[in-house]
């Protein structure tokens, strides 16, 4: 298996994180976490609360430190490719009574290439406004964002990330909180996204929707359980190794759909 | 109160030097405002609290180094030098207690700020009564005295708080990325630690700076007060950032013009007062988030929903 990954990787792998292990003082949080994420697909992380999903994004992309390990963005460090990789914080870990609106929000996705001097004009807006038009918002561009609802927060943080032009997209937790038409609408967005051959990578809960979703996944335990296709790797065995007996099979189970 | 001393000072013809003076101050409540609206949206205000008590200790042993080496002691850029070595050590000191220990910020700036405001005082009584050099003056750097200030000084301050306020303009999209999402700022290569520290560091200078007009113990309203009044008048950060200033520098005008015109009292409690009014007014009338505006923007949708209702919706 580690083989044909390896072929794979040369061409098309958007990120590919190897031994990476990270602790929290002397609580180990990661250990020697593999994964790999290919371009042009999307992928789902998912694990139990704990499994430390947001701490291998987070480490990955340097947030936090980490003890071991090598993360590569296409193929490169980070440093070398910061400008083509968009990340979307959870929604919640920004206060949102913050005096800004929806698309001063935007327009940060745009200081990355403007630096700190450059002028915003009417190009820059407009650009803004077409990333906002891309999540259905930019009827509420001029709006105080804390008059959002958690639904519309989280799409205007997905139209920051559109405005960044990345082409590896790393969201934590885009479908939390959010109403089931707004989850479609996002979920169509970021499939459309991978379809362009961007990488589009999201922690995600609902593993009920895992299948109709996404086409990678990673099942993550503060070690990786598994890792590849959905069909592959998103097993009833494999997700009781990962969440242990708290699983009934029920809801999991394999629908119909997949027969 | 002498009126036409005050409406002297206001229209700068009480003197060469209280223009000086009134100009100066000016130009600190432009930089505590500019540097304090993003201090307020980092949600740091009180560090300049333990920054700003923390500056008493270096202004003593400052005064007594320069007594020791012969001179009165009184040499401001010297004094200035050291209130900032002990403010950064103070600071230093915050940031190791809030990431080497289990320690929240407001407690670790309670301890640093109280533990270095009382060695300051200790240092300051021995210094009063050992007459050591040239003591007359050290004490207004409590409360702020612009009496007997150089005109060499005025300009002095002047200049650096316009420094500190043109550093913040050009920074503004850091400040702001970093205050709204770290976390996003740092994925884009922004250095979260080092935005910080220049925060910090600008947060420091302007405290400094305004040491000698309006004394350690109120110099962090400057910093706090004119952006949590402007925070009413805007929902957006750039114009916060200038209403913010602009009522910093009218407080700075407008304190230092009455206590040019009321004998011996300390500038810094007037400054604070009138920055305090602004505040006031804010909150109850500004039209974006005042308390006034509120309840109308509430009591008129109540009306409209009633007569909604009454006018056949319900039947």
């Amino acid at each position: 298996m580690l083989n044909r990954l390896t072929a794979k990787a040369a061409t098309t792998d958007a990120l590919t994180i190897s031994g990476l292990s990270v602790a929290y003082g002397d609580k180990p949080a990661l250990n020697a976490v593999d994964a790999r994420f290919s371009a042009g697909a999307m992928s789902a992380i998912v694990g139990p609360n704990g499994a430390g999903k947001s701490t291998l994004l987070k480490a990955a992309m340097g947030m936090i430190p980490s003890i071991d390990g090598t993360v590569r963005f296409l193929g490169e460090p980070l440093s070398a490719v910061r400008r083509r990789v968009a990340y979307v914080p959870q929604r919640l870990s920004v206060d949102w009574d913050f005096p800004a609106t929806v698309i001063d929000v935007v327009l940060m996705g745009l200081y990355g290439r403007l630096g700190a001097f450059a002028w915003i004009g009417q190009k820059e807006r407009q650009e803004a406004l077409a990333c906002l038009k891309e999540v259905d918002l930019d009827d509420l561009a001029d709006r105080q964002i804390g008059q959002l609802s958690g639904g519309q927060q989280q799409r205007v943080f997905i139209a920051r990330a559109l405005a960044q032009n990345a082409d590896l997209l790393i969201l934590d937790e885009p479908l939390a909180g959010v109403d089931a038409a707004t989850e479609r609408l996002i979920v169509a967005l970021l499939r459309r996204l991978a379809g362009e051959g961007r990488a589009v990578i999201a922690v995600h809960h609902d593993l009920s929707t895992v299948r109709e979703y996404y086409d990678d996944v990673l099942i993550l335990n503060g070690a990786t359980i598994a890792n590849g296709s959905v069909e592959a790797a998103f097993t009833e065995a494999n997700l009781a190794r990962a969440y242990g007996g708290r699983l009934t099979a029920g809801p999991l189970a394999p629908t119909g759909a997949r027969a | 109160m002498d009126v036409t001393a005050f409406i002297d000072a206001l229209t700068f013809q009480a003197g060469y030097n209280t223009a000086i003076v009134a100009i100066g101050a000016i130009f600190l409540g432009w930089a505590g405002g500019t540097v304090g609206t993003f201090l307020l949206l980092r949600r740091r205000s009180l560090v300049s609290d333990a920054l700003s008590h923390a500056t008493l200790p270096g202004v003593a042993i400052a005064f007594l180094i320069m007594a020791a080496a012969g001179g009165t002691g009184r040499y401001l850029p010297g004094l200035l030098l050291g209130a900032a070595a002990s403010a950064l050590a103070g600071l230093a000191v915050v940031e190791w207690l809030t990431r080497r220990t289990r320690l929240h910020a407001d407690a670790a700036i309670g301890a640093v700020l109280s533990s270095f405001f009382g060695l300051g005082v200790v240092l300051l009584t021995v210094i009063q009564s050992a007459q050591i050099g040239q003591q007359a003056g050290i004490g207004s750097f409590l409360l702020g005295s612009t009496s007997g200030m150089l005109r060499s000084e005025a300009i002095t301050l002047a200049a650096l708080a316009a420094l500190c306020a043109l550093t913040v303009v050009f920074l503004r999209r850091t400040l702001t990325l970093v205050a709204f999402d770290e976390t996003f700022a740092a994925t884009t290569g922004v250095s979260i630690r080092r935005a910080d520290l220049a925060l910090m560091l600008l947060v420091l200078a302007v405290t400094v700076t305004g040491l000698r007009v309006v004394g350690l113990v109120l110099v962090i309203a400057l910093v706090i007060i004119p952006p949590v009044a402007a925070r009413f008048w805007t929902e957006r950060v750039g114009r916060m950032m200038v209403i913010s200033g602009i009522i910093g520098a009218a407080s700075g005008f407008l304190g230092t013009a009455l206590s040019a015109s009321i004998p011996d009292l300390p500038t810094g409690p007037i400054i604070v007062l009138v920055a305090a009014t602004a505040f006031l007014v804010s909150m109850l009338l500004a039209p974006a988030r005042g308390v006034f505006a509120n309840l109308r923007r509430a009591r008129r949708y109540a009306r409209a929903f009633r007569a909604g209702l009454a006018s056949g919706e319900g039947a």
